[in-house]
């Protein structure tokens, strides 16, 4: 019997992969920013750390906490990093929909 | 006898008129003099202003509405702006009275005071959103959620202007209360839930 796959589901996976493109620079304003621009849709910062502190307790991600900075009005940033976990989940989550997606015709170009 | 008479008269007018020409005379100098003098003063403390101006915003300091004044004369309404800009951003409580700032501006640097309004809006998100936001949160996020809206609001400001700016915090705020809420009954259920289990077992 092979061990139970983690799913993400649909706002996990693009925050996760949010966090992942940030690498480095990855804390709530800017995977904001970039949630919201990937999917075109002004994304609430509740949300976006309700989610995150969701992946963080799943085990997906880490956080600590970085400088405070004058533009921010003095407050610190909490930066996020995916962890191996994370990863085999996007990973996981991925392959589940590749699998289900082969062959299929949606009909229409998707480019 | 009596031309002497006459003579002494003319005489007498004669000097009357002259002495009250260079009367006259001497006051529009004495005046023309007070006049160069006061633009000389002027002009001298205009340089002053305009030099210390430099230096404050030079170092990051906001120069007082005056020199803002005298500076804007001098080196015109954009130059101003980029100068104090950065340092508005150091110093957000200055400027606060408009009223005040343009009794003592020329009436050119209208524009520059609603640039000045805007630069100090853009550093301080609404009060009452932040209020708000600083209720449906928990502890441990007070103080990262409000740094990135405060930070993401500078942003909005700088590009789509400070009242589009207010709208999106507000935006903000009220989007984020649901998820806040949802989070802080899962908690209470899981607290209630675990307290109820202990007192099975």
């Amino acid at each position: 019997m092979s061990e139970q796959k983690d799913y993400l589901g649909h706002f996990e996976e693009i925050v996760l992969l949010a966090v992942l493109r940030l690498a480095e620079n990855a804390y709530g304003a800017k995977i904001r920013q970039t949630v919201a621009e990937a999917t075109e849709r002004d994304v609430s910062i509740g949300a976006v750390y309700a989610t995150l502190d969701r992946l963080e307790r799943k085990g997906y991600l880490k956080s600590w906490q970085g400088e405070a900075t004058p533009e921010r009005g003095g407050r610190a940033k909490r930066y996020f990093k995916v962890v191996g976990a994370g990863v085999q989940a996007l990973n996981d989550t991925n392959g589940a929909r590749n699998r289900l997606t082969h062959g299929l015709d949606f009909g229409f170009d998707a480019t | 006898m009596r031309r002497e008479l006459t003579d002494m008269g003319l005489r007498y007018l004669s000097w009357l008129i002259i002495w009250k020409f260079e009367k006259v005379q001497l006051s529009r100098f004495l005046r023309e003099m007070n006049s160069n003098e006061r633009q000389v003063h002027s002009n001298e403390a205009e340089e002053n202003i305009g030099s210390a101006f430099y230096s404050k915003a030079g170092q990051g300091q906001l120069p007082s509405i005056k020199m803002v004044s005298a500076f804007y004369q001098r080196a015109g309404q954009g130059k101003a702006v980029s100068m104090i800009l950065p340092a508005l951003d150091r110093k957000k409580s200055h400027y606060k009275d408009r009223k005040k700032a343009q009794r003592h501006c020329v009436n050119d640097i209208n524009a520059l005071l609603i640039r000045y309004q805007e630069a100090k809006i853009i550093a301080e998100p609404p009060r009452c959103g932040e209020r708000i936001l600083l209720l449906i949160l928990s502890k441990e996020e007070r103080i990262n959620i409000p740094g990135d809206l405060t930070e993401e609001f500078a942003q909005i400001a700088a590009k789509h202007g400070a009242r589009f700016a207010k709208i999106w915090y507000y935006k903000q705020v009220v989007g984020s209360a649901w998820p806040m809420i949802q989070k802080a009954i899962r908690w209470g259920l899981l607290v209630s839930a675990w307290a109820w289990v202990r007192r099975l077992i």
